[in-house]
């Protein structure tokens, strides 16, 4: 064991330990030709006597490298072969346990890939690092935080130095006039420069102007989602300058986003139009005069890029007096300021509603895996049972248990291998494959990335482990002298670890029996 | 383990119980051992001083000594390498062995 650490060692730090080894070999041939120059030789010759001496030193730096790596990768061949080979000799076997732990990884997986694209990945902007989302929050401390009224945050965008700007956002929904009776289009409604500072590409027109944004003289302009033009205008191109109706209001469209921004609230986000263009758009709602232009009213989401070379708690403490500026003119109680990275997890009101969502579904599919888990490990201990005569022989052959306990791990190791691999391919199909059903395929981009990838591997790896361990252990643990015999019986541990594992799958199904009935009658 | 890494006169694992043997005289670095074999044995490191290495790496990865670096008596940067509590352990076992291993080979010599 310290040995396989010793050699991990050297793995990570190969390079490091072979330029001492060169080293240690040169300071060798140095003393040597010191010495023959001492009885008397030229120094050149004794340079090239010392190298004859020494001999061929790659040759003995290379038997030095196999001194660490080759045994051991020889012997993880061997047993990967050996694997392959059992596993091949078995089809059913390996069938059935591939696909329950496929099935049982790829559900996992899935989740995992869906988790992924909803919280743990920043606004698809660019230099996403930079942006930052800016909350307020008031006597009742950080886990209570809101947004700000349209004038603070027009106070705070004109005055804040440390920012490359602020944007102010506001979800709504419009009718587009064409679609079936009830059905809204996501609209955010955003501060002029909100395309300009997150730094969104066009793929056609122009992004709004500040022109376009003022209170006084409002403009009915509109900038459509790449989305949103290509399923709703069929793509095309000639769309820059066409009016479209937005709750019977005629706009003018100026641009299209890039097709990679898909928006910066997770859900529809399909149309953008400036917030004074609000007053246009609900002319007959007082409450939007309201809205734009009092410093009470509450509350905007405000997000910002940070300047170059400012950190986010010099950003954070300007604005935290630029606020307490602004709210004394108006005898308001001043707010404290945070601010957060853009993924959905750092975001503390969304944290707090999708935690326990996540979490429910996690452990639920978690326990679909330990099920899988349980169910091969069951498998593999019937298994260990007929194989113990093989393991009996290897034993008295002089097999070591670690060395065999291994072995049998390398075949799980595989199995899950291959599950995760297939659980993979599953997670690139299921999430959107659900999504369509359930008609929001265009919510969201879910697509696996690598750190999905390392999430599968890793989950595989754990699974092997939770499902081969226990049938090695007890595979190997069978007593030589009675398993030579012709009619071995198997040790009764056996009774007891199966009876175990059999409750478990009872339990763990019947929890997700009980958990799936109430979500049944909770839809 | 150290098939084709001994010198081709030496039995294989006989370095590695020379190394340990020479190592126990105390803190050693390689060109020490080498000129140590040399004087002690009429030239067991026929192929060159270099194939000492691959035994001392054997050694390191046992944990059957110890290297660190130091500076030799003429001030010169060199590696020294010291015997572990497993590596007396083990010198003694391979002795016991390879003296069996004579003792047999011997008596098969002597009967006709």
């Amino acid at each position: 064991m310290i040995k396989l650490l010793r050699r991990f060692q050297f793995w990570i730090r190969q390079r490091q330990i072979e330029a001492e080894l060169a080293e240690e070999i040169e300071i060798h041939r140095a003393m040597k030709q010191e010495q023959l120059e001492q009885s008397g030789l030229h120094s050149g010759e004794a340079a090239s006597a010392s190298q004859r001496i020494l001999g061929n030193i790659t040759l003995a730096r290379e038997d030095s490298r196999e001194v660490w790596i080759w045994p051991w990768l020889e012997s993880v061949w061997q047993d990967l072969a050996y694997a392959a080979r059992n596993l091949r000799g078995q089809p059913v076997f390996t069938l059935t346990a591939v696909i329950v732990l496929a099935v049982a990884i790829g559900l996992n997986t899935s989740l995992f890939t869906v988790f992924n694209a909803i919280v743990l990945r920043p606004w698809p902007v660019k230099d996403p690092g930079r942006v930052v989302n800016v909350f307020a929050y008031g006597p009742k401390g950080i886990s209570n935080v809101g947004g700000f009224s349209i004038a603070e945050y027009r106070y705070l965008d004109e005055h804040a130095k440390s920012f490359g700007g602020l944007v102010a956002m506001r979800r709504d929904s419009v009718s587009l006039g064409f679609e079936e009776v009830g059905e809204r289009t996501g609209c955010l409604v955003v501060s002029a420069n909100y395309l300009r500072v997150l730094g969104v590409e066009m793929e056609h027109g122009r992004s709004f102007i500040a022109e376009e944004d003022r209170f006084e003289t409002p403009q009915p302009v509109t900038v459509l989602s790449y989305r949103l033009w290509k399923s709703r205008f069929g793509a095309e191109p000639g769309i820059i300058g066409k009016q479209v109706n937005l709750d019977d209001v005629p706009f003018t469209v100026v641009g299209v986003a890039a097709r990679d921004f898909t928006g910066t609230r997770v859900g529809r986000e399909d149309l953008w139009i400036p917030l004074s263009a609000l007053a246009i758009l609900r002319s007959n709602d007082p409450s939007i005069h309201r809205f734009l232009s009092k410093p009470q009213e509450c509350c905007s989401a405000v997000a910002g890029r940070l300047a170059p070379g400012v950190s986010r708690e010099q950003g954070r403490a300007e604005l935290e007096l630029l606020s307490h500026q602004f709210r004394s003119q108006f005898s308001l109680e001043s707010n404290g300021i945070l601010l957060t990275g853009t993924t959905f997890f750092a975001n503390p009101t969304s944290k707090r509603a999708i935690v326990p969502v996540f979490a429910l579904m996690f452990v639920g599919v978690t326990l679909i895996l330990l099920l899988a888990c349980a169910n091969v490990s069951n498998l593999l201990i019937a298994r260990a049972a007929a194989r113990c005569r093989e393991v009996a022989v290897r034993l008295s052959l002089g097999a070591s248990r670690p060395r065999l306990i291994r072995q049998l791990l390398t075949e799980s190791l595989m199995l899950a291998t291959g599950a995760s691999a297939i659980g993979i391919l599953l997670a690139y199909q299921l999430p959107s494959l659900l999504l369509n059903r359930i008609g929001q395929s265009a919510l969201l981009r879910v697509v696996p990335d690598a750190s999905v990838l390392c999430y599968a591997l890793g989950l595989g790896i754990v699974t092997c482990i939770t499902f081969g361990l226990a049938p090695a252990l007890y595979g190997t643990g069978c007593q030589i002298t009675d398993a030579l015999k012709e009619h071995a019986r198997f040790p009764h541990t056996r009774l007891s670890l199966r009876s175990f594992l059999l409750s478990a799958q009872v339990a763990i199904s019947i929890v997700l029996l009980i958990g799936a009935g109430l979500l049944l009658r909770g839809v | 383990m150290g098939k084709k890494t001994d010198s081709p006169d030496l039995l294989p694992g006989t370095l590695d119980l020379l190394i340990l043997k020479t190592l126990t005289r105390g803190r050693m670095h390689g060109y020490g051992i080498a000129e140590h074999l040399k004087r002690t044995s009429a030239n067991v490191l026929q192929v060159g001083e270099s194939s000492l290495y691959p035994g001392l790496q054997r050694l390191l990865l046992n944990g059957w000594a110890k290297a660190e670096w130091g500076s030799s008596d003429n001030n010169r940067r060199a590696r020294y390498y010291t015997l572990t509590s497993a590596g007396r352990k083990q010198l003694n076992a391979e002795r016991e062995e390879f003296e069996r291993l004579i003792d047999a080979v011997q008596r098969v010599l002597q009967t006709v």
